[in-house]
């Protein structure tokens, strides 16, 4: 499927809306999981999903110069988060952390839990975790989610953020000193 | 090595993007040093915590009805934005 990319990438940015159609499908997932787990809940990554289709089927010309269609996209998602995160000045912490966002879907998505009492543990788990991350500024977060969440290397997430390598390594550095803090018990 | 030399590469080490020479060098100080032992586990269970970080699976038509709303946002270029659940 990966093989078709060039080919629907080509074809989308000559105006066949039938290949933007088969590249929202086949990355629509990828780009709802990234920013989730930048934004932390299921409406604001809904909004980052539509916007960032919506805004590289307005910037297709610029797809003629890209190396990786997977890239440019989740750079467009990147940005858009960040943006997000700024307008609503999201610095939320465990304690104001609304525990909304993490009911029932996620216990839907731990079906191989055998127990409650492991699923609960798991929960609060997940929980604690997107709490720490979320007192990260944007830049640190989003670093450290690319790097240490989505497995992205050092110089993809400078390609994505649109900045120095150098830059990537120091924000990682940091934020995982802080996270370390953050999460001691659980390390 | 010494632990100044070794601290500012223990990210890099435990990402395993260092080359083999330098990562052998590493290993030998760390299996002498607890200090600088001890700062890389917790870099390795902080990567491995982070890493099980999972995303709950939206709605069952979610994905269907988002890229709907997607074509007809951009075959329209409306420029309203609509909540899909």
């Amino acid at each position: 499927m990966t093989d078709q990319i060039p080919e629907l990438v080509c074809g989308f940015v000559n105006g066949s809306e039938a290949d933007f159609a088969v590249l929202v499908r086949m990355f629509r997932r990828k780009v709802y999981a990234g920013a989730y787990r930048i934004v932390g809940n299921h409406l604001d990554a809904d909004e980052v999903v539509q916007e960032t289709f919506v805004r590289v089927y307005r910037k297709r010309e610029e797809l003629k110069n890209v190396k990786y269609f997977s890239t440019f996209l989740m750079r467009v998602a990147t940005n858009y988060a960040i943006d997000l995160l700024r307008r609503q000045k999201v610095h939320r912490g465990i304690d104001d952390f609304k525990p909304s966002n993490f009911g029932a879907e996620e216990l839907e998505l731990s079906k191989k839990v055998a127990t409650p009492e492991v699923e609960y543990e798991n929960k609060r788990l997940m929980e604690e975790i997107q709490g720490a991350l979320n007192k990260l500024p944007p830049r640190q977060k989003i670093t450290a989610v690319l790097h240490d969440v989505d497995g992205y290397t050092k110089p993809e997430i400078a390609v994505i953020l649109e900045c120095p390598e150098a830059t990537v390594r120091s924000n990682l550095h940091i934020a995982r000193t802080k996270l370390k803090r953050i999460l001691k018990r659980r390390l | 090595m010494t632990c100044r030399k070794v601290v500012p590469l223990i990210d890099d080490f435990a990402d395993g993007s260092l080359d083999d020479s330098l990562s052998e060098k590493i290993q030998k100080h760390l299996s002498g040093c607890s200090k600088c032992e001890s700062q890389f586990g917790e870099t390795r269970r902080l990567k491995t915590l982070l890493a099980s970080l999972f995303i709950p699976e939206p709605n069952g038509q979610y994905f269907r009805n988002v890229t709907e709303l997607i074509l007809s946002r951009v075959s329209g270029e409306s420029q309203f934005h609509r909540r899909v659940h």
